[in-house]
């Protein structure tokens, strides 16, 4: 029998027989329009959490930035080389394992790059801004900063996303004066750094305009050498001397240091900065890695140049161990990573030092930076390393941290690992944070987060739970609807299947003749359900609008100052997804009971059709 | 000229709880072509079993079915149900129309079943309730109609796929007696002309009287033939 002929008798009976129908088409009908109501507000109302809640704030709440565990710095192991320190820091494999959590659309390592003194001039007029932190971000990570493609083409500007704390600017103003003595007594013990606050050294934040600097392009010159302290710090007595050195003091400390290069480099050569056009495409004002960040695409590149730039600068002579030891200083590789640190005889002071002490400023926002010391060590030199610092100048060291060599190969840094302290988790709804979190730490990750978040984990896990009961509902419901009125129509209908039995009609044909007929009724209400479930979801999104904005005025106020009201609009949102998957849930469960229920109406015998009661 | 029927040793047991009991017992009969059949008897005397394993409606417990020819004993599901479909026609005592139907759709559904595309079908149900005088009410449901009519739809219906044999059960059994004779005749005229034969069971002695051939039935065996 002709399938269109067995579908034609469907079409019949439910014609003939629309009542008994009815019993399957009004519950399918009622189940889907619900479904798609319900799931479109879920839908909606995570994402008016996510995108109008905050404004600008809500997206903030997409990273989650984990941090290395910070140990107290410990002097006694200052100067153990096996310092564990870096055992700490993350690497790709951090990347990967976070990667798998559900909720997490990307992490990405935050690699400080091994260079030094990035600096612009011409970013603003008149005003050297120096960096000195450069790390990589990548393309999902970099969106939560900048609406633009953060990748880099080669012959183009190089996107950039600046960090506001790095927008500052250091002059020195001695007043007319050589000499400046500071009362240190009532500088409480333990609070070091406060002394570094020299009355001579003025650090200003540089006013910008957010939406104008963002599109500027500008030159950034990295590597050159390091500007010679001008002055010395004498603390022998209870009051800090600083004395301004003369010009001739100056020059004579240049001459020695030039004398020193000019041995094994090209000085000219190797004091000259590389530089780079960049574009500014975003601006960083609150995150807790103090740094500027370029494109993932972009690091290997900018480290390449910078070592090659040294490399190529050498005039030939072999320099030699001892040499490297006490003259001169640069970045590290043992073999598996290029580091910050200096030659290893200081190990975790060094690269404390090294982060804090750069050009001009530091970015840690508010503590006054450190002039730049010939032994790149701060605090005058005190610790006597009378290292010249040369940019690009990769020391090889072996495991225990002695030096062995100067490196002459510029892909060492492509070629070498990478770690970080930060790792950028982007996760895909602020609403999931509180899960993500969880499950971070799970994963063996200390991340202690603010309880912001708390009042969306509370409406989120209310709305996972809704949605998880719904669906499980509308399974078991389903299922035994079907089943109910299938074996309902079939027990019916034995004499009909008797007498198509005696006409003639297969065992196949009857198992086709009910699945249809039960999945017709099925599509029947399905396809009104989600009819009548679209129209009227416009309807309900207007309810769950002023619910939402109630929720927002009333609990989300008290938490958070900035509130945004939400726009109608969203809540009229469709989740096509989640139709998606109770249409799959619908057609599976419904044909599966459909089989098995109308396996009994081909069974029926013939024999019925001819019975006389 | 062959056999349109032969029931050779036909046997039926089947089980009502713990006691087996033997509905038809080594029953043994022949049809030649161009005759018919009716089966007379007492009720429980095996009538409806013997139609039903004839027809292949119902598995045998032993013995054969020869059909034009054909054994059905080992025909598969589909096999059977073809053949039904194809060389016999049905009439039964309740009036088995599927009431969601029309007339006219009642008669074409065999030869739907047969894979008969639906304009020639329904051109021949057409003819069909032509010949049983129901033209009139073709487009008509079975609950429109009066058991009479009925019954003549049901045997427009056994004829739709130009059969070699009718069984039919008790056919009137139902009816007045006008309508029966009806009925009756209008079974003859059109089997006759079409060569068909028809094999009905009836307990009208009047009506056995009008069949070329007669076996009477008891306690599952033949009476005489």
């Amino acid at each position: 029998m002709k399938l269109k002929d067995i579908l034609l008798i469907n079409i019949k009976k439910l014609k003939t027989k629309t009542k008994k129908a009815l019993f399957l088409i009004i519950p399918i009908f009622v189940l889907i329009t619900l479904s798609v109501i319900l799931s479109s507000q879920i839908k909606n109302i995570q994402a008016a959490a996510a995108n109008s809640v905050f404004g600008t704030i809500a997206q903030k709440f997409t990273l989650i930035e984990v941090q290395t565990e910070q140990t107290a710095f410990d002097p006694s192991k200052a100067f153990n080389t096996t310092s564990s320190v870096e055992d700490n820091r993350f690497s790709a494999l951090d990347e990967t394992t976070l990667s798998t959590i559900e909720g997490v659309k990307s992490v990405s390592l935050q690699t400080t790059l091994p260079v030094k003194n990035a600096k612009t001039t011409d970013l603003f007029t008149d005003k050297t801004v120096s960096f000195s932190s450069l790390s990589t971000l990548n393309t999902t990570a970099a969106a939560i900063y900048t609406t633009s493609d953060f990748t880099y083409t080669e012959g183009e500007a190089v996107p950039i996303i600046l960090n506001a704390s790095a927008l500052t600017t250091s002059t020195e103003d001695w007043g007319g004066k050589t000499e400046i003595t500071m009362d240190t007594s009532s500088i409480t013990r333990g609070q070091g750094g406060m002394a570094q606050r020299l009355s001579f050294l003025k650090t200003e934040a540089i006013t910008y305009d957010k939406e104008s600097l963002i599109g500027t392009t500008f030159t950034m010159s990295v590597g050159g050498l390091d500007t010679i302290q001008d002055y010395t710090i004498d603390r022998s007595s209870g009051t800090m001397i600083i004395k301004k050195l003369t010009d001739e003091e100056m020059a004579t400390k240049v001459e020695e240091r030039k004398t020193a290069i000019s041995t094994y480099w090209n000085y000219d050569q190797v004091s000259t900065p590389i530089t780079y056009t960049f574009v500014v495409v975003g601006i960083v004002d609150d995150n807790t890695a103090n740094t500027t960040y370029i494109p993932q695409n972009f690091g290997d590149t900018l480290v390449k140049d910078y070592i090659a730039h040294e490399v190529n600068s050498r005039n030939g002579t072999a320099i030699p161990t001892t040499v490297l030891n006490s003259t001169f200083t640069g970045v590290t590789y043992d073999g598996v990573e290029v580091k910050t640190s200096s030659n290893g005889m200081m190990g975790q002071m060094v690269r404390r030092m090294e982060n804090s002490s750069s050009t001009g400023n530091t970015n840690n926002g508010g503590t006054p930076p450190e002039r730049p010391t010939e032994g790149g060590l701060g605090f005058g030199g005190e610790f006597g390393s009378k290292g010249y610092y040369i940019p690009g100048l990769v020391i090889q060291v072996d495991s225990s941290n002695n030096v062995t060599g100067a490196v002459s190969d510029s892909n060492v840094y492509t070629a070498s690992t990478k770690y970080g302290d930060y790792l950028d988790v982007v996760i895909d709804n602020v609403v999931n944070r509180t899960a993500i979190i969880e499950a971070i730490n799970d994963a063996g990750y200390a991340y202690q987060d603010t309880d912001d978040v708390a009042v969306f984990d509370k409406l989120q896990s209310t709305l996972n739970t809704v949605s998880s009961v719904f669906m499980i509902s509308f399974i078991v419901l389903v299922s035994a609807l079907v089943a109910f009125t299938m074996s309902k129509f079939i027990s019916e209908s034995i004499r009909e299947i008797g007498i198509f039995r005696a006409i003639g009609m297969r065992k196949n044909s009857v198992l086709v003749m009910f699945i249809s007929q039960s999945l017709l009724y099925v599509l029947i209400g399905y396809v009104a359900g989600i009819g009548l479930g679209i129209a009227l979801n416009f309807v309900a999104g207007y309810f769950v609008a002023g619910w939402f904005n109630t929720f927002l005025t009333e609990t989300v106020a008290k938490t958070f100052n900035v509130v945004n009201t939400v726009d109608a609009s969203i809540f009229s949102g469709i989740n096509f997804t989640s139709i998606g998957i109770y249409t799959a849930l619908l057609i599976g469960i419904s044909s599966i009971i459909s089989i098995i229920t109308s396996l009994s109406a081909s069974k029926v015998s013939p024999v019925e059709a001819i019975k006389n009661e | 000229m062959g056999n349109i029927l032969e029931v050779k040793k036909l046997t039926k047991k089947y089980k009502d709880g713990d006691i087996e009991v033997t509905a038809l017992d080594n029953v043994s009969f022949s049809l030649p072509e161009g005759f018919d059949l009716a089966i007379l008897g007492p009720s429980g005397s095996g009538k409806t079993t013997l139609l039903q394993l004839a027809g292949g409606l119902d598995t045998m417990t032993s013995g054969d079915v020869i059909i034009s020819g054909q054994s059905i004993k080992n025909m598969s599901d589909s096999e059977i149900s073809d053949f039904r479909n194809k060389t016999m026609g049905f009439i039964f005592q309740m009036i088995n129309l599927h009431d969601f139907f029309t007339a006219k759709e009642n008669v074409m559904l065999p030869m739907l079943v047969a894979g008969v595309n639906r304009i020639e079908a329904e051109e021949k149900a057409l003819k069909l309730l032509e010949k049983v005088g129901l033209s009139p009410r073709a487009n008509h449901l079975p609950k429109q109609l009066s058991g009479g009519e009925q019954q003549r739809v049901a045997v427009a219906r056994a004829l739709a796929n130009d059969p070699k044999i009718i069984f039919a059960d008790e056919p009137t059994g139902k009816l007045d007696k006008a309508n029966s004779k009806l009925v009756i005749d209008i079974l003859e005229n059109l089997s006759h002309d079409n060569g068909m034969s028809v094999i009905m069971i009836t307990h009208d002695e009047n009506i056995a009287k009008r069949f070329s051939r007669v076996i009477k039935l008891e306690n599952g065996s033949v009476k005489n033939n």
